[in-house]
């Protein structure tokens, strides 16, 4: 009796265990890979893009079959290890006088230099989020 | 052995939802409270617009330079447990709290860009220039300033 009643409480833990891990549902169906590499998620940081990437780096997106993506984040300081291909979050620091970027898409596939202002992106790390229909993402990345 | 054993897996599940609860990440540190208003009125402290605000709303942020404010349409699902429509709890005493899991998008329907130069903006400020239809959005505002998770409600 024992032994069912502890055997019942460990499934009951592994699914309280299991819920902490899954995203709302706005947050379920955009995927992003820039300049071809797809982003690296790791226990505790964002999603980071492994390798620094030139200002006009392609942007390939899954889960967006049609309609328009909206890209916009601002470049930021990152303050943790930089040979880490995770970004900690608690490292990003904000850069007060760095303007916003945009990028809007009608396709699955653009260029990060299709920015609305049409100025290229400078050299540093960026934090930017995908906006769909379907949701949002997140994710860092390096320009070089 | 056996009763170690078991408790030695106990004791890892029982740290188990603690140890993946600081992994899973978290990027609200990069989150600014901006002080703002939509139709003349600020967001609560869980970031959400109490009254529905018209499709021409002002906006005004007390912050410099560009500001582009980016969001979808979404509904609210009921609560299978108590049939309530908003997701949004509060317990005496405690700040309201947002259940995220309630909220989904609606994916037949195209994402708003709004950008505008500080202080004065208007929700009509739409890059295609489509008014916002009615309807519940999640949005973010970007500033260099930092970015906000809003939701606000279109009538």
């Amino acid at each position: 009796m024992k032994k069912i009643f502890l055997a019942l409480l460990l499934v009951l833990l592994s699914f309280e265990a299991s819920f902490a891990f899954i995203p709302p549902p706005w947050r379920w169906g955009i995927g992003i890979a820039i300049g071809g590499q797809m982003p690296i998620s790791a226990f505790g940081s964002l999603p980071q893009i492994p390798k620094p990437v030139p200002s006009d780096a392609s942007i390939e997106l899954t889960g967006v079959e049609q309609g328009r993506v909206i890209i916009t984040g601002f470049q930021c300081e990152y303050r943790g290890d930089p040979n880490l291909h995770a970004s900690n979050p608690d490292e990003i620091h904000l850069m007060p006088n760095k303007i916003p970027f945009v990028i809007v898409l009608n396709s699955a596939k653009g260029s990060l230099s299709q920015t609305t202002d049409g100025r290229r992106l400078g050299p540093g790390r960026y934090y930017a989020i995908i906006v769909s229909s379907k949701g949002m993402n997140e994710v860092m990345f390096g320009v070089d | 052995m056996m009763k170690t054993l078991i408790t030695a897996g106990l004791i890892f599940l029982l740290n188990t939802g603690n140890i993946f609860a600081f992994f899973s990440y978290d990027s609200r540190n990069l989150h600014h409270k901006i002080d703002f208003e939509i139709g003349g009125e600020s967001p609560k402290s869980h970031g959400i617009i109490e009254k529905p605000v018209l499709a021409d709303a002002q906006i005004r942020v007390k912050a410099q330079g560009r500001i582009v404010i980016t969001g979808f349409f979404v509904e609210y699902r009921k609560d299978s447990k108590t049939g309530d429509n908003s997701p949004i709890f509060s317990q005496p005493g405690a700040e309201p709290k947002i259940d995220y899991y309630r909220i989904h998008p609606i994916a037949d329907k195209a994402p708003f860009l709004i950008v505008f130069d500080a202080p004065n903006g208007s929700l009509s400020q739409t890059v295609d220039g489509k008014a916002l239809e009615p309807g519940k959005y999640l949005a973010y505002i970007i500033s260099s300033q930092g970015m906000m998770q809003i939701i606000f409600d279109v009538v």
